[in-house]
């Protein structure tokens, strides 16, 4: 039953994860390679911070969701001078730069060794440490967040970022400034980014800069190229299809020998045909450029 | 018409895996005499060789535990995870190895064992822990210990190192390039804080990666004060790469090193490591008694490679788990009860000893290479 557990609470977090990437990658055409950074900045800003202040889940999380939209209105300022293979070289660079200061500043982060015995979350002074608590918290949190992520999706605010990504210069001539929607769903993607990584950091107690790579922002972009992007149902097959299928092929019942590597081939070849059938993903609305 | 194939198909998929996941929980007891034993390795990733390894030689030891007439007919039954070596893949290769109601574990690397540490501890279920050098899941061991180390205590020895380089060897300056992982961090720290305690100054650290291929700049750059020595620690291509970045340089002061200049793997190189002086745990091949010569010619014949020390780590881990589980009443808590009175062991790498907080040590030698392969010892200590 605790694996079980587990998988929905993973299923949960991705999904904040996913829905954030997708304003940026989905509503805005585009593929953003520092996902994974503000997930490990925001995991580290809240393990540091409930590791060495008396401060609970709710200031925790508040500050590391300050912090990482904070970088992430300077780096947009940078980024989003750019367009297309340009924006995810440059996206790709503050991966690299992030993923080596946690890996480095070993005075803080604890560089290889990581950050361990995080503490659990406690909410209005219950402790969550069981792992049904930490279920609820999970797919309450994930809720709430789809609702703002509906509700932003049919705003004004995520029909102006539509309209820049179908016509950048169409939606000018309409009085939508680019820099400043775009501006918008990087931050706020970064934000709940942010939050994914709180959670997580919460949730397995133990966080070292290898779960927070490139492979993570490559992972999470699969997600949404499998699912497929621009709506809500498309990045929920997609974290449902990415997290559950390669736990299924542990069932398979292959020789202990080679099960490994055998699960890693059928994995890659079940992704490659989909992407060749399906390249708008399961549920897709756009081809994510 | 296409949309309801498709829809087919993935209901056929999802009711095929389901329904396997099903069968497995619902036959998931075990019987009377079958000790069910989780394996959580990495055997995919950038450390699947290692890994690959160990759980061969936690394979071999589980073989011959089950046909040995000195276990009272207990069976022992492998569940292999694949942790990849990622703290988030390792939480779920864990969690599917409880699915199985396992009564013991064998838990394996740096990034792995630290986050499922939490899960051993509320979950109660003897563990030993290998190829772990990071001690900060041992002192989790409370308030009841589930959890033994089978590992070379890299901290002491690289102390142990340091104090040999700044007294007998009399080296005043050094240079030291570690692997960027959590091994490399902990051997250089370890060997500077001893070294500078024994009066010598380490000019500069550099770190390198496992798959690096040029390492120029960065042997340059350590090199540039010309240190009396350079102490290379860590693994992989990169190991090689410094080593014979090194030699290219045509470096004229010390190179120390650890236990990668004694790897099978490098049989290839072992001309770069003439000269070399390493610490480790007395290497495999040296051991000379009948349990490791049986090791090494059972492995050699049952894999077709000659077994390196992780293969020996894990044979060795096994055979201990194995000692307990004969010793128990073979529930979780018999199990445990039965490894917390094993405070020495003999193993194929050495006498194994195992301390009170779950921590252990192991014999340490410090050698110096030859272009053959073999090298001279010039310091054991138990």
């Amino acid at each position: 039953m605790t694996y079980v557990l587990h998988q929905l609470i993973m299923i949960s977090i991705y999904l904040i994860l996913v829905y954030a990437t997708n304003l940026v990658t989905g509503l805005g055409g585009l593929m953003t390679m520092a996902q994974a950074a503000f997930y490990g900045m925001g995991a580290y800003t809240y393990a540091l911070v409930a590791l060495n202040m008396p401060a609970g889940f709710v200031e925790s999380c508040g500050l590391s969701m300050v912090i990482a939209g904070f970088v992430a209105w300077i780096l947009s300022k940078v980024v989003l001078r750019f367009r297309g293979e340009t924006f995810v070289l440059a996206t790709l660079a503050f991966q690299m730069i992030v993923f080596t200061i946690l890996d480095n500043w070993e005075s803080v982060t604890g560089g290889s060794y990581g950050l361990s015995e995080i503490p659990r979350p406690a909410l209005f002074g219950y402790e969550i440490t069981g792992i049904w608590g930490y279920l609820g918290l999970a797919v309450c949190m994930a809720a709430f967040i789809t609702g703002i992520v509906w509700v932003m999706y049919q705003s004004p605010f995520g029909l102006s970022v539509r309209a820049v990504r179908d016509n950048e210069r169409a939606a000018e001539s309409l009085r939508i400034s680019p820099q400043k929607q775009l501006s918008r769903a990087f931050v706020i993607s970064a934000v709940l980014a942010s939050f994914a990584g709180c959670l997580f950091a919460s949730y397995v107690t133990y966080i070292d800069p290898t779960s927070f790579s490139l492979t993570e922002s490559i992972f999470i972009l699969c997600i949404l190229l499998v699912g497929g992007s621009g709506n809500l149902i498309g990045p929920f097959l997609g974290v449902l299809f990415m997290i559950l299928f390669p736990e299924g092929l542990r069932f398979l019942g292959l020789p202990d020998e080679s099960a490994a590597n055998i699960r890693e081939i059928v994995y890659g070849t079940i992704l490659i045909i989909l992407m060749y059938y399906r390249p708008s993903g399961l549920k897709g609305i756009y081809s994510v450029k | 018409m296409r949309k309801l194939i498709w829809t087919l198909v993935i209901v056929t998929i999802v009711a095929i895996f389901g329904g396997r996941a099903w069968y497995l929980y619902q036959h998931r007891e075990t019987s009377e005499n079958v000790v069910k034993v989780g394996v959580l390795s990495f055997l995919t990733g950038q450390y699947a060789k290692m890994g690959q390894d160990m759980t061969n030689g936690i394979i071999l030891a589980t073989e011959e535990i089950n046909t040995s007439p000195d276990y009272n007919g207990t069976q022992i039954q492998l569940v292999i995870e694949d942790g990849k070596g990622i703290a988030k893949d390792s939480v779920n290769a864990f969690n599917k190895i409880l699915f199985h109601n396992v009564q013991a574990l064998i838990a394996m690397g740096d990034n792995q064992v630290p986050p499922v540490a939490p899960l051993i501890i509320q979950n109660k279920l003897p563990t030993v822990v290998t190829s772990c050098y990071n001690n900060e899941p041992i002192k989790q061991n409370k308030p009841e210990k589930y959890m033994y180390k089978n590992s070379y205590p890299l901290g002491k020895f690289s102390e142990w190192f340091g104090e040999y380089a700044a007294q007998k060897l009399n080296l005043k300056t050094i240079s030291i390039l570690p692997v960027k992982t959590f091994f490399g961090q902990e051997s250089a720290e370890n060997f500077k804080n001893s070294f500078e305690k024994n009066g010598g100054k380490i000019t500069d650290i550099e770190y390198y990666t496992t798959t690096q291929i040029d390492a120029k700049a960065l042997v340059l750059k350590a090199i540039s004060e010309n240190p009396d020595a350079v102490f290379v620690t860590g693994y992989g291509q990169g190991y090689i790469t410094i080593i014979n970045t090194l030699r290219e340089l045509r470096y004229g002061g010390v190179i120390l090193a650890d236990s990668g200049v004694t790897n099978p793997e490098f049989v290839d190189s072992m001309k770069l490591f003439d000269g070399i002086i390493f610490f480790k745990q007395p290497p495999l091949q040296s051991n000379k008694s009948e349990t490791s010569k049986h090791f090494q010619e059972e492995y050699f014949a049952r894999f077709k490679e000659k077994p390196s020390d992780f293969a020996a780590f894990g044979y060795s881990s096994m055979i201990l788990l194995g000692e307990a589980i004969k010793n128990s009443d073979l529930s979780p808590s018999g199990i445990n009860a039965s490894l917390n009175k094993i405070s020495s062991f003999d193993t194929v790498l050495g006498k194994l000893r195992l301390y009170s907080d779950g921590s252990c040590s192991l014999p340490f030698m410090i050698g110096k290479m030859k272009s053959d392969g073999t090298y001279d010892i010039m310091e054991t200590k138990e």
